[in-house]
Formats: structure tokens, sequence, C-alpha cells
């Protein structure tokens, strides 16, 4: 057989199982056009994680003319604003595209990508709103092993994105980016399966799955429960060990990521686009018996200096809604505690006047 | 661009395309734009690579000087020149308080660029070749496969190739170049994360805990493990490199020189570095120990004291190809541990030669107990050396303090008797034949690799965590 017939031998077998592995994809994950975005939902879609939907699918969000609303945050902001109601009060399309356990970098990170994938025209009608709380600001060599994060690992997996660490952008125009989205189905899902299926079973063989041993309640439930919970002294306790455990006992919080905040913050308003810092509520219990807070809010006020001045930058302060009762665990709300976030924030996002688009 | 990028396996498969379809001539050609395009790839600014593409443009006027002025005053000049050069260029730590040039720029290549010109010029020097023309000399240099981490390959051996008719391709040879490329993805991609990240999960408590005095049993043990675990890294990570490179380079008809041989088979601290990186250590063999060596013999000294003058210049050698790995202080340190380990194998070996005569000492080599401890001696030393490649700085000038030297020793110690035990259970393992599944047919054969390709390529994005090529830094 000639080398030329056998390459084409190899090519056409490998185009079979391509086929059929687009195929199952249709099948395992039906392609959805949701108006609203929500990475809650990520888990359900073919993109698996949180970080992967921000990467490959948040691009979406700049197909909708008009006004819009961004969450951003980490898991509290997730289950704290549901945005199919937020999107009724506010009477606007509200996306909500948190991510698992970021750090203040990944966000600054997915900011600067959801911009930039913006017009300006559009960017200049988007409000973001931005949820805060000390457990973003941890060392990022203590969050990721290798001190990447997620989300820049997902911009890298399929060669896509081109200088992920500083300003992350597609390397094709949006017809192309998209279409390729579409041919790398594939191997989308085969990321969702084994994310969801083998590194599961990978990090309980190697113990590591932290959360689940040191909280019991919190254990992956966020995309499962969010009723009220009135957790034990043992369950404090043990929850209480996690967080120690997670950010480090006596290690103090890592300056570049409030260094991050106010380049953040910096950037919207050079960009001219809204946004609304949210300081999100902790129960008392968690926030009282751990040393980060003090140094948490003297370190995030530096950051936001002079924020009062700039016109297009709100700050929102949930914290006094530290109650255990609107709790289910350590940090995320219930529902009815969700639906009070909303409500307060969407009142003062309504009151709240940032320069509008000429 | 990452040589496990989508983005490399495009330019080297439309290179191997061209390179197949074009003639003789145009050949030279497709690997000159496919070289320009791979290095256009890692300039972020437009002076990013301008020294070395002035290294390079220096090297080839450095070569029309050599092949004008042989003399050995004028080989002299160029060699120290380049080192200097290059020394410079990378700013090495010593010479931290000179100028630097005012702008970013890459220094992507340039160790291998740096033994590419030296060989060239002292070869032409020699007159052991003619000197070549400047499109042959700019391919060799920057050649896509080998410009960022090697293998060293002597031009000779590459110009010939380019020269030669084109073999046709063969379904052995497609079969050969696929397993390579794949084999090498699969290491890169799956067993080279589960180092790095086995790795990345004990360094940084096992240097944090340093940094704060933890000298526990549990330290010794956590860094017992992480010296093997990062050597392990090293070597999958290069060793992966070079069977992806090695299987392009097929697919186009070149044969690039092997860099490694079963390393870990290795039986003394020699046959290591004649097992691994074999060409970089055939470069320091041919243009530095044998020169060195000659030079001291043909001194005054007596005939009984050359194992004594080699061990000194393997130490000096061994020193260099230590020093070579980095620019700070740690891989002075580590040329150190190099050129110490090299001097003291040569000098065990004449002393055991001589107190035992050499019949006797043969025979004790071939000793499987003595092969056993040589051979996990000689990996635990490696293993505990290469610590000064990962670890902070601060923590380095602790490791040399008389506690961090006992670690140290003491570390090899217990490396040393789990890699004799490891060694037996490995000789003493239950042998099998992996069934013969049929893939003889080219049809089952080509199947069977259509799978293989599309599982790997599976792998390792669903995995993503690829870590990039260790050596490109070096």
């Amino acid at each position: 057989m000639p080398a030329l017939r056998y390459i084409t031998l190899i090519a056409g077998v490998f185009f079979l199982l391509y086929l059929t592995t687009f195929a199952i994809s249709f099948w395992a994950y039906p392609d959805t056009n949701e108006r609203i975005l929500d990475t809650k939902d990520a888990r359900a879609t073919i993109f698996g994680t949180p970080p992967r939907y921000v990467a490959y699918k948040a691009a979406a969000i700049a197909s909708v003319p008009g006004s819009k609303y961004l969450i951003i945050g980490g898991s509290p902001a997730l289950l704290g604003f549901r945005p199919h109601r937020l999107s009724s009060e506010l009477g606007a399309p509200t996306h909500n595209l948190s991510l698992d356990s970021p750090d203040m970098s990944e966000l600054a990170l997915e900011i600067r990508l959801l911009c930039d994938s913006l017009p300006p025209e559009r960017l200049k009608k988007t409000t973001l709103i931005l949820g805060l709380d000390y457990l973003q600001f941890l060392d990022p060599h203590r969050r990721w092993t290798s001190g990447v994060s997620e989300l820049e690992n997902e911009l890298g997996r399929f060669g896509l994105y081109s200088d992920i660490e500083a300003r992350p952008h597609p390397r094709f125009g949006r017809p192309v980016h998209t279409a390729l989205v579409m041919l790398l189905r594939p191997w989308m899902m085969i990321a969702a399966v084994y994310d969801h299926s083998i590194l599961p079973i990978l990090m309980s063989a190697k113990n590591m799955a932290r959360f689940a041993i040191g909280d019991p309640v919190f254990s992956f439930s966020i995309y499962n429960s969010q009723t009220a919970a009135v957790l034990s002294d043992a369950e404090k306790k043990s929850s209480l060990t996690m967080w120690r455990n997670f950010m480090g006992d006596g290690v103090p919080l890592n300056p570049e990521q409030f260094a991050a905040l106010a380049d953040t913050v910096r950037y919207a308003n050079l960009k001219g686009i809204r946004l609304a810092i949210v300081d999100l509520p902790i129960p008392a219990w968690h926030r009282d018996a751990l040393p980060y807070n003090a140094s948490y809010e003297k370190l995030k006020a530096g950051a936001l200096t002079g924020t009062a001045s700039m016109k297009n930058v709100i700050q929102i302060d949930l914290t006094s809604m530290d109650d255990e009762k609107n709790f289910f665990d350590s940090v995320h709300p219930t529902d009815m505690a969700a639906q009070d976030w909303e409500r307060r924030v969407a009142d003062k996002l309504l009151e709240f006047q940032g320069p509008e688009a000429e | 661009m990452r040589l496990d990028s989508a983005q490399f396996l495009l330019l080297a498969f439309t290179a191997v395309l061209f390179f197949r379809l074009a003639g003789r001539t145009g050949r030279s050609a497709v690997i000159a734009l496919a070289s320009f395009a791979f290095l256009a790839s890692f300039a972020r600014t437009p002076l990013f690579l301008v020294p070395i593409v002035v290294f390079v443009l220096l090297g080839y006027c450095a070569l029309l000087l050599a092949s004008r002025y042989p003399q050995s005053a004028v080989l002299t000049m160029l060699v120290a020149f380049f080192v200097t050069l290059f020394v410079w260029i990378k700013h090495y730590s010593i010479i931290s308080n000179l100028p630097s040039l005012p702008f970013a720029y890459s220094t992507v290549g340039l160790s291998y660029l740096l033994f590419r010109v030296l060989h060239l010029i002292v070869d032409v020097s020699q007159a052991v070749m003619r000197r070549p023309g400047f499109a042959s000399y700019f391919n060799y240099m920057f050649f896509l496969l080998s410009f960022s981490s090697g293998p060293i390959q002597r031009y000779g051996d590459f110009q010939d190739q380019m020269e030669q008719e084109p073999v046709p391709l063969a379904i052995d040879d497609i079969n050969t170049a696929i397993d390579r490329i794949l084999l090498g993805y699969f290491l890169l991609t799956i067993v080279d994360a589960c180092f790095q990240w086995i790795f990345a999960k004990l360094s940084v408590r096992f240097i944090a805990g340093l940094a704060m005095g933890d000298l526990s049993p549990r330290a010794f043990t956590v860094f017992s493990g992480l010296a093997p675990v990062y050597m392990m890294h090293v070597y999958v990570n290069f060793a992966a490199y070079m069977h992806v490179i090695i299987g392009i380079g097929l697919m186009m008809g070149l044969r690039l020189p092997e860099n490694f041989n079963h390393p870990l088979a290795a039986r003394n601290f020699f046959d290591f570095w004649n097992r691994w990186h074999i060409t970089l250590s055939e470069w320091f063999r041919d243009y530095m120990f044998n020169p060195l060596l000659k030079a001291l013999l043909s001194g005054p000294a007596p005939a009984n004291m050359a194992p004594y003058l080699a061990s000194i210049v393997f130490f000096a050698t061994f020193g260099v190809i230590g020093l070579w790995h980095g620019t700070s202080f740690a891989f002075v340190v580590l040329g150190l541990l190099f050129g110490s380990g090299a001097s003291i194998n040569k000098l065990w070996q004449t002393a055991l030669a001589n107190h035992m005569g050499r019949p006797r000492y043969k025979a004790l080599q071939q000793q499987r107990w003595y092969i056993q401890a040589a051979r996990s001696l000689t990996l635990s030393y490696i293993a505990v050396a290469l610590t000064c490649v990962w670890i902070t700085p601060q923590t380095l000038v602790w490791l040399l303090t008389p506690r961090g030297v006992l670690l140290g020793i003491g570390t090899t110690a217990v490396l040393t008797m789990l890699g004799i035990v490891s060694g037996y259970l490995w000789e003493a393992r239950p042998h099998f034949r992996l069934p013969n599944i049929g893939v003889r047919t080219p049809i089952l054969a080509g199947t069977w690799r259509a799978i293989l390709i599309f599982t790997v390529l599976s792998l390792a994005l669903a995995v993503n965590a690829a870590s990039d090529i260790i050596y490109k830094d070096f």
C-alpha cells in the first residue's frame, strides 16, 4: 500500500471517529440558545465547568444589543444573584458569569476578557456587578497547584486565545472563533466527561478533595442545595478548620490580589464601563472566628481609594446581612437571602446614575 | 510557540508536506520559511529577537574569519568572544553589574546557538569541514525542530541529509514517526503532567516549611520524594520533546540524533551522561574535555598522572555543563556538584583499579549488587544535585549550611537504598508479552494508529496540564 493511501486511511479513520464523537456530543449535550448566561448551569452544558463556559460561551453576550448587567465573583455571587430574577428586577438582561473560588487576579482577567469582547458602544451600556469577599485575596500559589488560574488554563486549552497572561483575546474573528468552538465539540465533551467523571475519582483517590474533607456541609453542594440549614457547633468548627487550611493559618492576604482589584477599578473607569462593587456578607460566626477580615477591610479600602470620585463606580455594602440564618453553609446564601441580596442590589443599581453612552 | 500547541503541529506538518513536495533546492527554502515562522512566533516586540539574530550573523562573520585566518590564536579569540557575548546576552548573575541591552529581548535557543556556532568555528578553523554557505548556515542555526531545545546536531550530518535526494516515505517510516510523536505527546501531556503535579503539590509546602525552619522527619521525607520526582519531570519532559521532534523529522525524511538512551539504566556518573542529553555530552567531550586533556597531557606531567589530570578535566567539563543550565548562583552550585560527582567517580575508578588490579575491578563491575549500588547512587546524587534548579535562592543558601548539606547527604543515602531495593524488584518483575492484537496488515495498523491519535489528542486536551519544554529555558 503506497504511503499516500496509508496516510489517507489514517486520516479517514480519524475523521470517522471525529464525526462519531461530534454526533454523540449533540446527543449528550444538546445545543441550547440561552438568552441569559449563568455559570451555575455550566455543568449541564458541553462546557462542563464555569471557567470553560466563560472562555468559550461568554462571547455570546456581545451579540445582544442594549443595556446589560454582568455579575462576576465567586460562588457566593453565583448563588446570591440569580440572573433571571435580577433581569426582571433591573429590566435588562443580567448574566451571572461568576466562577468557583476565583481569586481577584482571575476575576480581573475575566473582566478584561468580557470587556474586550464587547464593542465600545455596548461596553458603555454594560454594568459589571463585582461581588467581593476575603476569600478572593489568597496567594495564587496556595489556591492553584501550578499558580495558574483555572480561567487562564481554559483560555490556553484549545489554542484559540493569544496573550493569555496579559490581555487575552481570540486569535480569530468572531465567525471563525464561533465555528472553531463548534468544531471542538468532541473534545469539549471529552473534557467535560473527564472533569465530571474521572477527575473526581482521581481526586478522591488521592484524598485531595479538601472541601469535602473539611466541610461536610459545603461538600460541593452549592449546585444541589440552597435551602436553609442551621449548622451545629461541630459543623461550624469543621468549616473553620477547612478555611484555615484553605487560606493558610497565619498567612497574610496577598497584596497582588488587592493590586488586581485596584487595576480593575481603574480599567473600568478608563473604559467608561459602569462598575458596582458589592461587599458580600459572610456569616458572623465565620468572619469573627478567623483572623482575615480586619486586614481584608484595610487593604480593600486602600485598593479602592479614589473610587468615590469616579462617577461610574459604586460600592454596595451587604455585609450587615451576616446572620447565620441567611446561609446554608459557611459562605453561601440561602435562596431566601439571595432574593434579599438581589432586591438590595437592584434598588441601588436603579438609583445609580452612571455615565450612559452618548 | 509551545511545542505542544496546535500552532506548532500545524506549522510542522505544513513544513513536512511542502518539504516532501519540494525538490532538493526547494527543501532549503521550505526549512528556511518554516524556521523563520517558528522564530517569529517568539517575537513579542520588534526588537525582541534582535540579539539572537545579531548573534547568528556575528557567527557567520566569525566563520569567514576562521576560514581565512585558521591560526589557533584567532580561533581562541573567536571562541572567547562568543562565550563572553553569550554570557553578556544571557546576563549571568556574575556580570549583573555590567550594563545590559536597554530593551526586553528573548534568549530562547541561545545556548544551542552557541554550541552550533562554536562547533562550526572550531571545525572550519581546524579544516575539519569547509565553511558553509550562508543559506545552509541559516537553516542549520535556526532549524525549527532543534532551534529552541536541541538536539545539538552537527552541521555535516544536517547538511548531508539536506543535500540527499529525499527517500520516499515508506509505511514503516510513517508508523515509526507516528508512534514516536504519539509517545512524545502522551509522555508530555499525561506522564509529565503527573510528575509536575506531584512536584508542584509537594514543593510549595517543602519550601515554605524550610523557610520557617521546618527540619522535621516529614520535611526530610518530602525532600526524598521531591528530588527524584523533579528529576523524572525533567527527564520525561525532555524525552517527550525529543520523541516528538524526532518523529516529525522522520516524516520529513531527516534523522535527528537521539538524545536519550535509557539514562535510568546508567551504571555510573559518566555512563549517565552518555545516556542523558547525549548530544550535549558529546559536544562537551569533543570541544572541551578532549582538547583540555590533550593540552594537559602534552605538558611535563608523568604518564601515571593521566587519571588524576582527567579527573581535573572532568571537574571542569561537568562544572561548565552544570553552569550552562542557568545564569544564577544556583547553577554555580549545580556546576560544582556535577564537577565533584564526575571527578570523585573518576578518582574512585582509578583508586579501585589500582587497589584491586584491573581484572578484579572489571569483575566487580559485573556484579549485580555493585551495578545496583552504583546505579542508585548515581541517580540519587543527580536527583539531589538538581535541587539547585528548583529551589528558591534563600532556601539554597540554607541548604549550603552544614545542616543543609547533611540533609542532602542523608537524602542521597536514603534514595540510594530505596533505589537498590527498587532495582532488585524491577529485575524480579514478571516478564510478559503484550498479546498480538493483529496490527500487521496496513489497514489494521492504520486504523489502530488513527484510534491512538484520536485517543492521545483527546487525553491531552481533556487533561490540559502539559508544561512547556524545560530545556527551552536552559
